[in-house]
């Protein structure tokens, strides 16, 4: 196919198929024919994953072959092959499956996420080092307002924060400034989807 | 030229032809006297008007003399008709001059323009003796060829005969003044003898010029576009430009190697974390109250739902939890799932994330293994749904014709008798999203709440509450209840009436560790806004100011 025509071509399918969507919530006749092109997107979605995954074999194949980190290439393309092989052979809910992933992937990001936890406290510590604004005094202060009504501190619960201060943070000051916040999402992506199906927008391709 | 310079061509010549020489020379001294030019009789004719006579008279004198100046030769008289231009006349003149002759350059006056239009000589008539001489002397054909050769192609002495033409007065006074330029008006690449400046035929001469003048392009005038700006709108241009080029500029990842007592510092406050965590652990002492039911009015709601289930029905958890926050979340989900069980519910699982379905498998068997129907298996799932929103939303329309990871093993999971009855989304009971973040939550909510008469409920991690909140308390309440986090599960352990060891555990490490980043967070400001005042923190900087580069723990005790 010329290489001119890709760009009409893809827009047209993708407006096309955008307007069957749209159009088959209103018109509940085009409901099979919505199903079936769904359906077409979550094979494409998993076909896509299986060639980032190949990009990702690739990339640190590379790697590998120009010295650029090899080790921790190597690693990771050994295990991504054995677990590939062992998930493909057992499916993924067999023994030896199941073993890698209880034993290696959830203790790492767990253990990734409690690092993450130490890191944050150690940057607040030092947050009037690095910013001396009002802002971050604000900042600090909404962070102590919100620690105190999480819970007791070293079991003392301090009444104030716990059930005064704290419920009224949630459920007034972030609900408020979160209901914001969505409505200026949905209003994106309305904006967003409107501009894919008048083709102004082309995600899909230059 | 045969003859080489410095001899006379003169002695040369043959016999023959120098008789015939002398014999011309003395024929034409006598046509001289025979044959004068035809001149106009003075006396008037007869037939002629008086005025005409007397212009005859007049200028037949001045008509005479052009006619004896004209060059006997042709060729001569013809060139005089060509323009000339300067240059090529000089040059061209001077290269022959100096090959044949290096007698002084003759001067020859350029004719005038007004001369091409004179009248041709009459033709010259042939002697009766010039006939007979030449037919029985005539050479042979080589002889010819000698004889050609050895003439002189440019004979000295005869540029002294040209005399320089004169124009008749009355001709003169016809002639246009100021038409005609004095100077070859063509561009000097256009002569003849200029030689090509530039390109492959660069010095040569007599070539066509690669870029005449003629057709060179011009330059554009260039036109200002500078805009008339006042001062407040430059001000906000050059505000906008900062803007735009401190946002394409790559941050600074410039890695202050930290001293040896800022790494201490560090570690010892990672060292006061994990001791916090782990005093209550390995004490037991369940030392930290747990909250208030009336705190979490949410949860209450999720227990309410669950409790008004009828036995055995079906129930979609949609897990979504990232491993990350599996520890988090753990307690809390098996509280809820421990709940549903004891209702024996039908639980149908199914993920829109890939490591959902293997989590869920991992609570149930590590959290629920002592219920008869995780024992039994008497659950579905489905497995990961891949497609994000498009697949979320063909699952809710459709859900036996999804196509999930179960299905693409050639099994069909809605064979089972106690899903039967499933053939939409509004079938099941209730539907439960398991979430690590609001995004996952979200989806469920916007894509599936308008179709779950009986609602959703959310169970969620502590970061995803918040984001969550809005869904709660909005109007028709599309979230029907929320549990997050290791508070959540406290609470809804206490609605449920139990206790569970290890989250009662977990509470407690909760309580001490949020007690220690209180703490620390605290004496970390007080030590950099009180006990560390250097000089340079006392003067006043700008809100604006860049922050100031990372200190470190010796500059600091410094």
């Amino acid at each position: 196919m010329n290489l001119r025509l890709r760009t009409p071509v893809s827009a047209a399918v993708a407006i096309a198929l955008g307007f069957i969507v749209l159009t088959s919530l209103v018109l509940p006749g085009l409901a099979a024919l919505r199903n079936q092109i769904l359906n077409w997107a979550m094979l494409l979605t998993a076909i896509a994953l299986l060639l980032g995954l190949e990009n990702l074999f690739q990339v640190h194949l590379q790697k590998v072959r120009t010295g650029d980190k090899a080790t921790f290439s190597l690693i990771l393309l050994v295990a991504m092959i054995a677990t590939f092989i062992v998930t493909l052979w057992e499916g993924s809910q067999g023994q030896l499956a199941n073993w890698i992933f209880s034993n290696i992937q959830l203790p790492v990001e767990t253990s990734l996420m409690a690092v993450l936890a130490i890191s944050l406290t150690l940057a607040a510590a030092r947050i009037m080092q690095q910013r001396k604004d009002r802002m971050s005094l604000v900042f600090l202060v909404t962070l102590f307002v919100l620690l105190l009504s999480a819970g007791p501190l070293f079991g003392i619960e301090f009444p104030m924060f716990t059930k005064t201060i704290g419920p009224y943070v949630n459920n007034f000051l972030s609900v408020g400034a979160l209901r914001g916040l969505l409505i200026g999402v949905s209003l994106g992506t309305l904006a967003t989807g409107l501009r894919i199906l008048l083709g102004s927008d082309r995600p899909y391709g230059s | 030229m045969s003859y080489r310079s410095g001899q006379d061509p003169e002695e040369s010549l043959p016999d023959w032809l120098k008789d015939l020489r002398k014999r011309q020379s003395q024929e034409s001294s006598h046509s001289d006297k025979t044959n004068k030019p035809h001149v106009p009789s003075e006396q008037p004719n007869k037939e002629e008007p008086s005025w005409l006579t007397a212009i005859r008279q007049r200028y037949s004198h001045s008509e005479t003399k052009p006619e004896a100046a004209r060059p006997d030769k042709p060729e001569d008289a013809l060139s005089d008709t060509q323009p000339i231009p300067p240059n090529r006349t000089t040059k061209a003149h001077s290269e022959s001059s100096e090959q044949a002759d290096p007698s002084p350059e003759p001067s020859v006056k350029e004719p005038e323009i007004g001369e091409t239009e004179s009248p041709q000589p009459p033709k010259p008539e042939i002697p009766a003796w010039l006939e007979e001489l030449d037919q029985p002397e005539s050479p042979k054909g080589e002889e010819i060829e000698q004889i050609s050769s050895q003439i002189p192609a440019f004979m000295e002495g005869t540029t002294e005969e040209l005399a320089p033409g004169e124009l008749p007065s009355w001709l003169q006074a016809m002639r246009p003044s100021g038409v005609f330029p004095q100077e070859d008006t063509r561009s000097s690449e256009m002569l003849p003898g200029a030689q090509e400046a530039a390109g492959p035929l660069a010095g040569l001469s007599g070539t066509l010029p690669a870029e005449p003048k003629a057709i060179q392009s011009i330059k554009p005038p260039v036109y200002s576009t500078r805009l008339d700006l006042t001062d407040s709108q430059s001000r906000h241009v050059t505000a906008l430009e900062k803007l735009l080029n401190d946002e394409a500029k790559p941050s600074d990842d410039r890695r202050t190697p930290a001293t040896l007592p800022a790494r201490l510092l560090n570690t010892l406050m990672g060292v006061a974390l994990i001791l916090a965590v782990l005093f209550p652990v390995l004490n037991q002492g369940q030392l930290a109250p747990r909250p208030d039911l009336e705190a979490l009015p949410e949860s209450k709601a999720i227990f309410d739902l669950i409790e008004g289930l009828p036995s055995g029905a079906p129930v979609l958890i949609g897990f979504d939890l990232q491993p990350a926050f599996y520890g988090e979340a753990k307690a809390v989900i098996a509280a809820v799932l421990s709940h549903l069980l004891e209702k024996q519910a039908q639980l149908v699982f199914v993920s829109t994330q890939p490591t959902g379905p293997v989590i869920a498998e991992n609570i149930l068997h590590d959290e629920l293994a002592n219920q008869p129907a995780v024992t039994a298996s008497d659950y579905t799932n489905l497995g990961y749904l891949s497609g994000g929103m498009a697949a979320l939303r063909h699952f809710l329309n459709d859900p036996r014709g999804s196509t999930v990871s179960l299905t693409a093993l050639g099994l069909n999971p809605w064979a089972n008798p106690s899903l039967e009855s499933i053939n939409g989304i509004s079938d099941f009971a209730l539907v439960v999203i398991v979430s690590s973040g609001a995004e996952d939550a979200r989806l469920w909510i916007e894509q599936g709440a308008a179709e779950l008469p009986s609602g959703l409920i959310a169970v969620t991690s502590a970061q995803a509450a918040p984001l969550l909140r809005p869904y709660l308390q909005g109007n028709p309440q599309t979230l029907k209840g929320l549990v997050s986090g290791l508070r959540g599960a406290v609470v809804y352990e206490q609605l449920r009436s139990q206790e569970n060891i290890d989250s009662r555990a977990q509470w407690d490490a909760y309580s001490f560790g949020l007690g220690a980043i209180v703490l620390l967070i605290f004496l970390g400001g007080l030590y950099e806004r009180v006990i560390h005042l250097q000089p340079e923190n006392r003067t006043k900087r700008s809100p604006h100011s860049p922050p100031e580069k990372e200190t470190t723990g010796s500059q600091r005790a410094d």
